[in-house]
């Protein structure tokens, strides 16, 4: 049976994204579409490695992150509506 | 010795306000006219220690208060505030023309001044450090930041946080402080040598005064501050005095949601934000007693 | 024009008078540039030739500041080219960029620190529903909800009202030609979309060629009533015939483009008055090869009332004839877009309603009913 490739996730073409992060929190600010938000700990982490790694599935990512499958999945769903990653 | 506008004889404020006077605040250089009376009293009680400057200079903003043409000249009579020949707003009762010239010169620094991130929150300083205070409505941002003017602190604004994109650094207005309905009472009782303007009642905002700055404020108005505490105050009746620590990315967002022209500036006013936060303490300042109040911000700067 | 905009047109002219302003000089020149909307380029213009250094601090923080507002729009209508790509992705036919938009998307001449609050979209006449359609479904509302004006826009003008988006608030005007269908001047669109050029960056849209750039400038220029940026065109227009005068085949391709579109009277009155208020160096005899350049008697009457008109932008400047003309000339681009049985009614109809105290939309000056 034929088991169809994990999506890959990379972050928005254009994004040029900007981040600071205090005490666990994260501020990403998204330079084209002039958009900026507030991640958790966990989202932030997802994004950075997005940012570091080029492109990745969610299960390696969830690896690298030391994160359940399903939260990242959770994760880049939710940051995939702000135009941060597609 | 610079000109200040309280050396001028009531008589020559007038002359000169009716033609057009020129007043420094902070890196500002305003130009003022108008023929109310109102305006004319302002200026003398609050603005006495501020600089004049002459005619031939460059002037940042060009504003006028006057009357408005036609019937509402003369019954209930109305004022309106120009800037360069452009009105802004709606005309207001002729009694609230301070307030408007207040409300007026404001607006032209938030809707102009972009070299800056405008930040709307209260500024002071002492001993070196530079506290912010962002403050919702309601909270008592305005009557803290008289008191502590009051006190001995360096007042740089009551409104406008100027932040300059060059050095990151705080950059002073030194204007009066503008305090509403019964704030207007408490600093009156917390202090009787404050010097306060003559009140406008049943403005949009309740009954509307302003504070005179501290000469020694003014005398400083070109000094800039560095920022060290970021200070969210509450006025909360029966509270005690408790300073707890704030989440620096909830501050960072408050602080981007209630800017004048955080998105104006993009990703400069992103990093500039930013820089602010890393150099800041952030606290929640919850409080009842003004006294308390003033003992808990001199421990923070000690 | 009067001496009171003389040293605005001389630093627009040459940028490097700016270093011997006084701060008396200035103190007029920043008000005035400002209500022009060309406070922006003459911060470009400081940059460029590197007087910025040498301005006084006070008045170089009001050009950075329209530098930074600029600079955002430039980001900011990129963005919306990407958004729009895909919402436009299924429609047939060029989709043209035109006007400030076009400016700042492709970096044209016109671009450096200038503001443009709408972006100004053109697509072929049997697109127009599609296009409409496929906006509305991606968030675009009109914004005129009045039945008259609904009307005018639809039946007689080359454009749609307004579209707003609803979560971005950014403002597209859809145009279907550049000028209405009711004007004396017909124009044919559809050479002016054949020509058109693919961004390379976002190939969903056009720009116009060089030569029809400067054409639909200088058709909206002189057709259109709203004078408060007759100034700031005009400016745009002596920077594209400087910057693309440098190839010499130029300006053979635009006389000929003029004769072929129709539009040789717009183009005269174009050149012409950029060459006399900006020293634009165009060869000499030019202006004679322009085709239906008008006679010696409507030239000097049309001159005294463009250059009031000019001037209209601040009080300053502002001559007894300035309001006269700009009321002639707001008068003069009805009557070229409408024919007189439609104006009158029209005309009434927008005065009623300044009287009924409808307010503009307030705003800052620069930005209000940009293009």
């Amino acid at each position: 049976m034929d088991i169809p490739a994990p999506r890959r996730w990379r972050i928005a073409d254009h994004a040029d994204l900007a981040w600071r992060q205090w005490d666990g929190e994260y501020v990403f600010h998204h330079a084209l579409a002039n958009d900026t938000h507030r991640l958790s700990d966990a989202a932030g982490r997802v994004l950075l490695q997005l940012a570091r790694c080029g492109e990745k599935d969610a299960e390696s990512l969830a690896l690298a992150c030391e994160l359940p499958v399903s939260d990242v999945e959770v994760i880049l769903s939710e940051i995939a509506k702000l135009d941060f990653v597609a | 010795m610079t000109l200040k506008l309280g050396d001028l004889p009531r008589e020559e404020l007038c002359r000169r306000l009716a033609r057009g006077l020129t007043l420094t605040t902070g890196p500002f250089r305003f130009r003022l006219q108008s023929r109310q009376a109102g305006v004319a009293e302002g200026l003398a009680t609050l603005y006495a220690d501020f600089p004049v400057l002459e005619d031939t200079d460059f002037r940042d903003f060009h504003v006028r208060v006057d009357r408005v043409r036609g019937p509402r000249r003369w019954f209930r009579p109305q004022v309106n505030f120009w800037f360069d020949g452009y009105a802004p707003f709606t005309p207001l009762p002729a009694d609230h023309a301070f307030a408007l010239l207040e409300w007026g010169m404001n607006w032209c620094i938030a809707s102009h001044a972009h070299h800056y991130l405008l930040l709307h929150a209260a500024v002071v300083e002492r001993r070196e450090r530079t506290v912010i205070l962002p403050g919702d409505p309601g909270a008592g941002k305005s009557t803290l930041t008289a008191a502590l003017a009051l006190s001995g602190w360096r007042l740089l604004s009551d409104e406008l946080t100027i932040v300059d994109r060059d050095d990151g650094l705080i950059v002073p207005l030194v204007r009066p402080v503008s305090l509403k309905n019964r704030s207007i009472d408490i600093i009156r009782a917390f202090d009787a040598r404050a010097v306060l303007g003559v009140a406008a009642h049943d403005t949009h905002k309740g009954t509307v005064s302003h504070l005179r700055p501290p000469a020694a404020s003014v005398a400083r108005m070109a000094e800039k501050g560095r920022a060290a505490h970021i200070v969210f105050p509450r006025w909360k009746a029966g509270a005690s005095t408790r300073l707890s620590h704030h989440s620096k990315a909830d501050a960072f967002m408050h602080a981007a949601n209630h800017a004048f022209n955080y998105s104006l500036l993009g990703r400069l006013g992103f990093e500039l934000n930013a820089a602010l936060i890393d150099a800041c303490d952030c606290w929640d300042f919850e409080y009842s007693q003004l006294d308390e109040a003033l003992g808990a911000f001199e421990e923070l700067v000690a | 024009m009067k001496l009171a905009c003389a040293a605005l047109l001389a630093a627009l002219r040459e940028p490097a008078a700016m270093a011997g302003f006084d701060a008396n000089t200035w103190d007029r020149v920043v008000r005035q540039a400002a209500a022009a909307g060309v406070l922006g380029r003459l911060g470009a213009l400081a940059r460029e030739t590197g007087i910025d250094e040498a301005l006084p601090a006070p008045v170089w923080r009001h050009m950075q500041a329209l530098l930074t507002l600029a600079g955002q729009q430039k980001r900011a209508v990129r963005w919306e080219l990407v958004q729009l790509s895909r919402t436009l992705a299924n429609l047939a036919g060029p989709v043209l960029l035109l006007k400030g938009a076009a400016y700042a998307a492709a970096d044209l001449p016109p671009a450096a620190g200038r503001l443009f609050a709408d972006i100004d979209l053109l697509v072929p006449k049997s697109q127009i529903d599609a296009a409409e359609a496929a906006l509305m479904l991606d968030g675009w509302n009109s914004s005129h909800h009045d039945a008259y004006d609904q009307r005018y826009y639809r039946k007689w003008m080359h454009e749609l009202p307004p579209m707003m988006h609803i979560r971005r608030q950014t403002v597209l005007d859809l145009h279907h030609n550049i000028l209405p269908e009711t004007a004396r001047i017909r124009v044919d669109p559809a050479p002016m979309l054949a020509a058109s050029r693919t961004l390379p960056e976002f190939p969903r849209f056009s720009i116009p060629t060089r030569e029809d750039q400067v054409l639909h400038s200088a058709t909206h220029l002189f057709h259109e009533g709203e004078w408060q940026h007759g100034l700031r065109d005009l400016v745009d227009l002596d920077a594209m015939l400087r910057a693309y005068a440098h190839d010499p085949a130029f300006l053979d391709h635009l006389i000929g483009r003029a004769e072929g579109l129709g539009l040789g009277r717009p183009l005269f009155y174009g050149m012409r008055h950029a060459e006399r208020l900006f020293a634009t160096p165009l060869p000499q005899g030019l202006l004679d090869r322009c085709p239906d350049r008008s006679g010696p008697l409507q030239t000097a009457v049309m001159d005294r009332l463009f250059h009031a008109a000019f001037a209209t932008a601040h009080e300053s400047c502002r001559t007894p004839l300035s309001g006269v003309a700009a009321w002639i000339l707001y008068l003069r681009s009805h009557w070229l877009r409408m024919p007189p049985h439609l104006l009158v009614p029209h005309l009434m109809r927008k005065s009623w309603g300044r009287h009924v105290g409808k307010t503009s939309a307030g705003g800052e000056r620069g930005t209000e009913n940009d293009v």
